[in-house]
């Protein structure tokens, strides 16, 4: 006779067939965390590099923003390579968040930086990346854990 | 938007069913790492590949690693955007018999 778990429809069956994917999810998850100890860091000195830009001048702004594009890019396709898995949009609204958080402070603070450089005061503009620098790295790692969390019930 | 549901006995069997899910919200991964993280064996995983890509819900990649000592190459494995309305109606048919 055909146990209850063995009929595809039968809502204890069901349920297994849920927890299996949430369980595999959870996987991913791993997975991506366990890359963000040295996602994050790199990320942020990115973001710090692109902020302190206007430091350097009109004639050198260039090779911080330059650098900062390689270092992106690098950890792409670096993470991309170790972890095997491809990730183009967060997992739910909390990662979408963070990115538009992550997107305002960048805006705010390059905004910041170049009004500083106009003044003349640099050491300003040291500190305003190494904020912006922390507070990227912070969000990223944010970011990888509330993916994490997501993605077990992402549609 | 959310799938209409709808029970795909074709992706339900686990193994299916496992796959689909894993890439659902991925643009794409590479083969071992989806043996890997489903716990399946590669034969047993490359067999279910093919019936997905048959039926049009997966497209498979090859390209050359330099990770690989050997000539073969790396399969990078993704749903269809058929593959991802079958599996989305699925999912919320399975989550409707639930009761969630």
């Amino acid at each position: 006779m055909e146990s209850q778990l063995e009929n595809p429809r039968n809502p204890a069956s069901v349920r297994e067939s849920l927890k299996a994917i949430s369980t595999d999810r959870g996987r991913i998850g791993e997975r991506i965390t366990a890359e963000t100890w040295w996602g994050a860091p790199a990320q942020g000195l990115g973001a710090a590099l692109i902020i302190v830009a206007p430091a350097a001048g009109l004639a050198w702004a260039w090779l911080p923003f330059v650098l900062s594009m390689g270092i992106f890019i690098g950890v792409e396709v670096l993470f991309r390579k170790r972890s095997g898995l491809g990730i183009t949009r967060p997992a739910g609204p909390r990662g979408l968040w963070l990115l538009v958080a992550l997107f305002l402070i960048l805006f705010f603070s390059l905004m910041i930086s170049l009004a500083l450089a106009l003044l003349g005061l640099i050491g300003w503009i040291v500190a305003v990346a190494v904020a912006a620098g922390v507070a990227t790295a912070l969000i990223s790692m944010d970011y990888d854990r509330a993916y994490a969390a997501e993605v077990r019930h992402a549609g | 938007m959310r799938a209409e549901p709808y029970f795909n006995e074709s992706i339900h069997a686990p193994t299916r069913l496992r796959l689909c899910a894993m890439l659902r919200p991925l643009a794409e991964a590479d083969f071992a790492v989806i043996a890997a993280t489903l716990d399946l064996s590669e034969a047993n995983l490359s067999k279910t590949v093919r019936n997905l890509v048959e039926i049009g819900y997966l497209v498979t990649s090859k390209q050359a690693s330099p990770q690989r000592t050997d000539a073969r190459q790396t399969t990078t494995v993704k749903l269809t955007a058929q593959g991802r309305r079958a599996f989305d109606g699925h999912l919320a048919a399975l989550r409707s018999m639930a009761g969630d």
